[in-house]
């Protein structure tokens, strides 16, 4: 059995036999799914708090707006005094009130007067004045409610494509979406090959190790360990992801999911994670106490999410300058191709072969540089390594 | 005797620093070779060199163990200087690991886990983790873990500090048990009375360069032979009058006599001053500890 082998399998039995590991593995689908659901439900509960809105009907529309309010919001005449209304909305809760005149009309602006912290919901009233004061503003012109309604509906413009292959959108968004949980949960334990170096530092078993194996051997299982926990990871995720799709949203996950482009997306998505944990092993090295890890460190730890920065400009234009020069550059490219390849019905072939060898020979360089800088910054105690340092490593 | 291990004229520089300059020593099959020498003077560097972890600059190291001129790595044992262990695994697994790394047999590891165990009084902790020894009783676990893959080359970097006496001895005894099995040892530690009481030959080192390097008893014979302690007020005395004495160190109640070389204590004893107060006296030849103590002060030249 080879010496990277044995590192390997030595971290995976090691985070699945502690109990943090598995807590937080199983606990992040239970999360992600709670923090895609509570928010739901709070909306829910919020709607359910029923608003009371007077209304000063200085125009005779009341009658003519209360049959078109919807259910959550109460609304009532008031014909008192409005030195009494003011002081009824600050004292009772969810109340608000709304004055009606000729000046107010007239002008277009119509102000909710409330004592309540922040905006409350009442758009069921807007919208229900705004309706009857524009039915009676046609009326007044002579025109129909029919015609009325042809004048002002809105035009809409929906994208009809002519691409045959972009009938389905379903038939990239899933292998996307795969590819895109695998390089999520694999860049979760990726940088955890950060952590792992530093634990190890930490518990000076880095010289027991050297003396035993080689840094690359050693390097090479931790990366690798930490990329087998993070594909269990995220196979655990599909397991509960798929059934969920397929049951609850009637989503034919399989039926699209082994496309010819799975593969192509699963290669920018390894390969930028072998990188990434090549990287980070190696800048994990390089710290002693990671209170005081330099910015040169945290810089370099957000990089795989690079690509989120510029998503809103891939998204509008995946064969753009951005897309493709983030493509190119490798730190980005396995990111940005899987969300091209997602969004594009036809990629070039030059496009997806460029990307792929700049990616494959800056992963080899990144493995063969991170090699020194581990091999050197394991070994030393006592204080993080600078940036200046850390580039003497790699020149000796 | 074979030797296991043969460095030649090993240097290393950082940062523009020799830190070993032109080191050259061997350690033969089941000798316990020491690697003497002050803080910062080269010996973990020379350590980490043979142990392939940092490559020299210039020099050779062989191991005639297999002969192909690669590091052995499974066949050396090592207990750094810096101690540590994966703090939330249980020790049994760690071991098994380790040993697993040295391409040791687990069906043969196993056994030798419970007996270095029984023997080091850690009988029934195989499935505690490492944060819940004492200091003594983890250092115990990392001697384990060097010496379990039965290696023909144990490198023991600092085995004695932090120990109690008892445990000192424990570790005196299985370090000369083992060496008399066969094995090889190179011992680097500050405590020169357990190298004197340990070591077959010495390297001493200093500033990166060979100071000291042979037999025992011959570099004891090399230095002044003896050197007697007075216990008693002999302030108004001066026993460096004597032609027999190098030099003498006087404290309180105590004056220490060095004597030149080849002068037989009872040349000594002759010549007694009148009115030497004596409350105790010892005749010794002069120790290790003194040796290292005069070379790291500068009172001999480097060779």
């Amino acid at each position: 059995m080879s010496d990277w082998f044995k590192v390997m399998a030595w971290e995976i039995k090691r985070n699945l036999t502690n109990k943090t590991f598995i807590i937080s593995m199983l606990l992040t689908p239970v999360l992600m799914i709670a923090f895609g659901a509570v928010p739901s439900l709070l909306v829910r509960f919020e709607v359910e708090r029923m608003q009371t809105v007077y209304l000063v009907d200085g125009i005779g529309i009341y009658d003519d707006i209360k049959p078109l309010v919807p259910e959550n919001i109460i609304l009532e005449k008031f014909d008192g005094v409005l030195g009494e209304l003011e002081a009824l909305v600050k004292d009772e809760p969810d109340t608000s009130f709304i004055i009606l005149d000729e000046t107010t009309v007239n002008s277009g602006v119509i102000s909710v007067f409330t004592a309540q912290e922040g905006f409350p919901d009442i758009s069921g009233v807007q919208i229900a004045i705004n309706d009857v004061i524009r039915a009676r503003r046609f009326d007044e012109q002579g025109i129909d409610s029919q015609t009325a309604q042809h004048l002002t509906s809105q035009l809409h413009f929906p994208i009809v494509s002519l691409r045959p292959e972009a009938e389905d959108p379903l038939t990239k968004i899933i292998p996307a979406a795969f590819a895109g949980m695998i390089l999520f949960s694999i860049a979760i334990t990726g940088s955890m090959t950060f952590q792992s170096a530093i634990q190890e530092k930490k518990d000076k078993m880095a010289e027991i190790l050297l003396s035993s194996i080689t840094p690359f051997a050693m390097m090479q299982g931790k990366v690798l360990g930490y990329f087998v926990l993070g594909l269990m990871q995220a196979f655990l995720w599909l397991a509960f992801a798929v059934p969920i799709a397929i049951i609850q949203f009637d989503i034919p996950v399989f039926e699209h999911l082994f496309v010819p482009v799975l593969p192509v997306m699963l290669f920018f998505t390894i390969v930028g994670n072998l990188m990434f944990s090549a990287l980070f092993a190696s800048m994990g090295a390089t710290i002693e106490d990671i209170q005081e890890a330099g910015n040169f460190q945290g810089m370099l730890m957000i990089l795989p999410w690079a690509p989120f920065f510029v998503l809103s400009s891939i998204i509008a234009n995946p064969n753009g300058a951005v897309a493709l020069i983030t493509s190119y550059f490798p730190l980005t490219s396995p990111g940005v191709m899987t969300i091209r390849l997602a969004m594009l019905a036809r990629i070039p072939v030059v496009d997806v072969l460029i990307s792929a060898v700049l990616l494959l020979l800056t992963t080899w360089l990144i493995i063969n540089l991170s090699g020194k800088i581990f091999k050197t910054g394991m070994l030393m105690y006592g204080k993080n390594a600078t940036f200046s340092e850390i580039v003497k490593w790699i020149r000796h | 005797m074979r030797n296991v291990l043969e460095i030649d004229q090993v240097s290393k520089e950082f940062g523009g620093k020799t830190v070993v300059d032109k080191v050259s020593f061997s350690v033969t099959k089941g000798e316990i070779m020491g690697l003497v020498g002050p803080n910062g003077a080269g010996k973990s560097t020379i350590i980490r060199t043979i142990l392939g972890i940092i490559y020299p600059d210039s020099g050779e190291i062989t191991f005639n163990f297999n002969g192909n001129g690669a590091i052995p790595r499974s066949r050396i044992g090592y207990l750094p200087e810096e101690r540590g262990f994966y703090k939330n695994v249980n020790v049994m697994h760690i071991l098994l690991y380790l040993a697993s790394l040295k391409k040791y047999p687990k069906e043969k590891a196993i056994p030798r886990i419970y007996e270095y165990f029984e023997k080091f009084g850690l009988q029934g902790k195989e499935k505690a983790k490492i944060e819940q020894f004492s200091k003594g009783m983890a250092q115990k676990v990392q001697f384990v873990a060097s010496v379990l893959h039965e290696p023909d080359l144990l490198i023991l970097d600092e085995p004695f500090s932090g120990l109690d006496p008892v445990s000192q001895d424990i570790f005196k005894q299985e370090i000369r048990s083992l060496s008399e099995n066969g094995m090889s040892i190179l011992l680097s530690a500050h405590q020169m009375n357990m190298v004197e009481a340990l070591c077959d030959r010495i390297f001493l080192i200093h500033k990166g360069k060979k100071v000291l390097y042979g037999g025992m008893d011959e570099i004891k014979e090399s230095f002044a032979e003896f050197k007697c302690v007075v216990n008693g007020d002999n302030q108004n005395l001066n026993f460096a009058l004597l032609p027999m004495v190098e030099k003498t160190d006087i404290r309180h109640n105590q004056t220490v006599i060095y004597f030149r070389k080849n002068v037989k204590p009872e040349e000594f004893l002759k010549k007694l001053p009148e009115g030497i107060n004596i409350k105790e006296l010892h005749m010794d030849r002069i120790s290790l500890h003194d040796i290292f103590v005069s070379i790291v002060k500068g009172d001999y030249e480097n060779e």
